[in-house]
């Protein structure tokens, strides 16, 4: 071989190793996933195939490989949010932990406060009621929530015992008629 | 031996039905002898049902695997204790177990309490009996653990491997008896109703009944969560699965139950209220059974499917059709005794405390039962995971812990604010003193966090509070030790200072809760042998963990153990090792995932072996920094303690019973 043809060769086998250094030094650095930004957005994600587990606590080879998938895509510089996004718009409203506040599902979120609430009110008119009542039977005078006799003790024997407590600790000056 | 097992049980489902039609013919026709023969065959039903259970066990011990369910749930490799705790493994057997349990506590109640309410008692007969007679009929027809294969296997599937865990096998049992004592309390509210009572005299023979109930539902659902935590290894105790839910709900309700019968009790008030509690509460339970059973909702927990579903929909519909129809009809009959004196008084607390707790239960109930309906009216099957359940509930807990606070300082009938003001005055300085502390000293900042820490503190300074009152009264009026007037006063008022201990554990608890999931914190990484992971939280401090290599445990013939070995150095001291393992299970090819854990009351550093590459030169571990989780099972235990405590018969009240008892036991037929 001449001199020539020589140092040809052995540049093209000095830039191959060097290419081949750089593929696997790249392959390595991207193959070291950061684990807890994948399992934070996994978190948010449900497991496709066993129910009640989300995705960052399956074991699963599908969980692993969705994993794998959300891995590539915050290599590609994908946010968190888009993360999700992603696998929303792919399988499905469904993959979401935390089910969407818009459309149908927003009665999801909001129908048991409106019962609540509902049936707080409706309480809080049914004890007024109930209170007024009886002030108007006991008392016939028109001033709601102002009794004109003491309490009498209840017939609890606790609160019994409590009220001897009171007496004993001075506490209790009398009911005030407030 | 197993057509023994199942003649026994279609003999049972028979004597059931007959107990239930002779028990009510009996108390129509006034023919005192039926309801006698009622009762005999409701003992009988008692005694076939665990004959069958003595068979299966004896198929399940010895290893019968021609009998179908045995091989589902066993074996050869399956140790002792296992085959005889695979009885509720399966579907079948489960159900069996739950129809004996069920069977044991309607002897227990005719049993006991016979002699006492002669009127009730042949309708309280027939509501278990017809119950149980529900449960076995599936059994009998449905699911029957009897069956028998065609051929003679060799050996069996063998259980679950998530099953094969200490507390998996008292989990189930204790929930069991919870659920299913339910149906006394509920069968008495029914006899009540059936036979025109208007007075609380159903509530008081069941009260000790219902609050056993609830103690092993709430020790049900704590050892479900401690045996989540400790077993599966993801780090949680509670994942708002659709039967965690299920169980959960029944709780929530029989909660302001027992809360409301204290109102009841002391008032006379909230009768058709409580009635209409009880009869949700188990209605709730054998609706959680069908959700769990029936497959329509999709979870870890399910059984395999089967005809069971529309079977249980038919019977929960009858039962509370029924159940509704008697309210209805007789609800002229629970007048109340007393009206509301006052807006502010012990018993607008109560009803707000039923609000609460009920408002906790439909958010629950909706959130498990809306992928049904979304599936039905949009056929969108969605997934409601547990940011719903903790996002809607949050503020309602909060509430509850303020209430569990303030309600114990206000009077029945009316408050003077100025004495509520007043009394409420040092805790709610505790309060505020907690939270300026943790904001300054500990440095939280979460808000979230920052209000449940306070309103635990406000909430724990009135209780220590009144135990104080009582204890110093009785030190300064009858010169008694500080631990003798302790004893005294507890021994005294059982109900109320136990009560008031069950409210300290569940403060315990909701430190726990807040501290775990405010400020968890989790990491994963792959280490090479040799290679340290740092995990850190900033009220705990440093953990670093070195890989030092795998090891194979000492594994028995079913599985293989392999265990990562790691040694732990706690800001920079070193702390021992902590090993996780993974157990491969050979015939059920099934990994089981197991955490090692270093728990101190400050934290829990909790480790998983998330896998390995060739012979364990890297592997994958996962940790996480639990603060405070341990005072979650700190509480739990002094609620069960507070429980028991409030369960306890009052001396005078065995007096009570002794004298009546002697009176009744001459006559040995029931009155009229």
């Amino acid at each position: 071989m001449t001199r020539k043809k020589l140092l040809k060769k052995s540049i093209l086998v000095l830039l191959t190793a060097t290419c081949y250094l750089l593929l696997t030094a790249s392959l390595t650095l991207a193959q070291e996933p950061n684990y807890d930004r994948i399992n934070g957005i996994a978190k948010n994600l449900n497991c496709p195939t066993c129910a009640g587990l989300n995705l960052a606590d399956c074991r699963t080879q599908t969980c692993a490989q969705w994993r794998g998938q959300i891995g590539d895509l915050v290599q590609e510089g994908y946010s968190d949010q888009e993360v999700l996004d992603f696998f929303a718009t792919r399988y499905g409203e469904q993959v979401l932990q935390a089910p969407p506040k818009h459309g149908f599902t927003l009665l999801l979120w909001v129908l048991p406060f409106i019962a609540i609430l509902a049936a707080g009110g409706w309480l809080a008119l049914a004890m007024r009621n109930w209170a007024n009542s009886k002030q108007a039977l006991v008392t016939g005078s028109a001033a709601p929530g102002r009794p004109s006799q003491p309490v009498p003790a209840s017939s609890d024997s606790a609160d019994d015992y409590l009220q001897q407590v009171d007496r004993d600790l001075d506490l209790n000056q009398g009911l005030d008629q407030t | 031996m197993p057509n023994i097992g199942y003649v026994a049980l279609t003999l049972a489902l028979g004597l059931a039905v007959y107990a239930a039609v002779v028990s009510v013919v009996g108390a129509q026709r006034r023919m005192p002898e039926l309801i006698i023969s009622a009762r005999n065959a409701a003992f009988g039903v008692t005694g076939l049902v665990t004959l069958a259970v003595i068979i299966i066990e004896y198929l399940l011990i010895t290893g019968h695997y021609q009998t179908k369910y045995v091989a589902e749930v066993s074996n050869r490799a399956a140790p002792l204790f296992f085959r005889i705790t695979a009885l509720w493994g399966g579907q079948d057997g489960s159900l069996l177990f739950w129809s004996w349990l069920m069977s044991i506590f309607a002897a227990l109640v005719l049993f006991k309490k016979w002699g006492s309410m002669r009127i009730m008692m042949p309708y309280v007969v027939a509501v278990t009996q017809i119950t149980l007679a529900f449960f076995i009929g599936l059994v009998v027809f449905v699911a029957n653990p009897f069956e028998q294969l065609a051929f003679f296997p060799a050996d069996g599937s063998g259980l679950n491997p998530l099953l094969r865990h200490f507390g998996m096998i008292i989990h189930p049992p204790i929930l069991y008896i919870g659920f299913v004592s339910f149906v006394i309390p509920y069968a008495f509210a029914i006899a009540a109703l059936v036979t025109r009572q208007s007075g609380d005299l159903w509530i008081r023979t069941t009260r000790r009944w219902s609050l056993t109930a609830w103690l092993f539902l709430s020790l049900g659902l704590m050892l479900g969560g401690w045996w989540a935590y400790d077993v599966l290894g993801w780090g949680g105790y509670w994942g708002w699965d659709p039967v965690e839910n299920a169980s959960l709900i029944p709780w929530l309700v029989a909660t302001p139950f027992l809360h409301s019968v204290m109102m009841h009790e002391n008032r006379g008030m909230l009768k058709r209220w409580n009635m209409a509690l009880i009869i949700l509460t188990f209605s709730l339970v054998i609706e959680g059974t069908f959700l769990t059973r029936s497959g329509v909702v999709s979870s870890v927990h399910t059984f395999a499917q089967s005809a069971i579903g529309p079977l249980f929909l038919g019977f929960i519909v009858i039962m509370f059709g029924v159940s509704l129809y008697l309210f209805v009809t007789r609800w002229d009959d629970l007048n109340s005794d007393n009206e509301l004196d006052s807006l502010v008084s012990r018993e607008s607390a109560f009803l707000l405390n039923n609000l609460l707790f009920l408002g906790v239960a439909v958010i629950v109930w909706w959130g498990v039962h809306y992928p049904m309906f979304s599936e039905a009216l949009v056929g969108d099957r969605i997934v409601v995971g547990p940011p719903f359940f903790e996002q809607t509930t949050a503020p309602l807990w909060a509430i509850i812990v303020l209430l569990m606070g303030v309600a114990p300082l206000v009077p029945w009938r009316q408050a003077s604010m100025k004495r509520l003001g007043d009394s409420l005055l040092w805790p709610a300085a505790v309060g505020l003193a907690t939270i300026a502390l943790l904001y300054t000293v500990v440095g939280i900042r979460i808000f979230g966090a920052l209000l449940g820490f306070g309103l635990c503190g406000f909430t724990l300074a009135v209780t220590l509070i009144e135990y104080w009152r009582g204890v110093s009264a009785r030190h300064r009026s009858r010169g008694e030790s500080y631990p003798l007037a302790l004893k005294r006063l507890v021994a005294r008022n059982r109900r109320r200072y136990g009560g008031y201990l069950i409210h300290i554990g569940v403060i315990l608890v909701a430190i726990g809760i807040i501290g775990s999931r405010f400020y968890q914190v989790e990491t994963q990484q792959n280490l090479a042998i040799g290679e340290s992971m740092t995990i850190s939280s900033e009220f705990i401090g440093a953990y670093e963990l070195t890989y030092r290599g795998l090891r194979e445990g000492a594994s028995p013939d079913d599985r293989i153990i392999t265990e990562g070995i790691l040694d732990v150095s706690f800001n920079g001291r070193p702390a021992g090792q902590i090993i996780p393992v993974r157990e491969f299970f050979i015939v059920q090819e099934q990994p089981m995932t197991i955490p090692d854990k270093r728990s101190t009351l400050a934290d829990d550093l909790y480790v998983i072996l998330g896998g390995w590459e060739g012979a364990g030169e890297t592997a994958t571990f996962k940790a996480y920094i639990n603060p405070l989780i341990n005072w979650l099972w700190i509480g739990g235990f002094v609620f069960i303690i507070g429980t028991m405590i409030a369960a306890w018969p009052n001396p005078q009240e065995t007096g009570q019973r002794v004298a009546s008892k002697a009176r009744v036991r001459g006559a040995t037929v029931p009155a009229k």
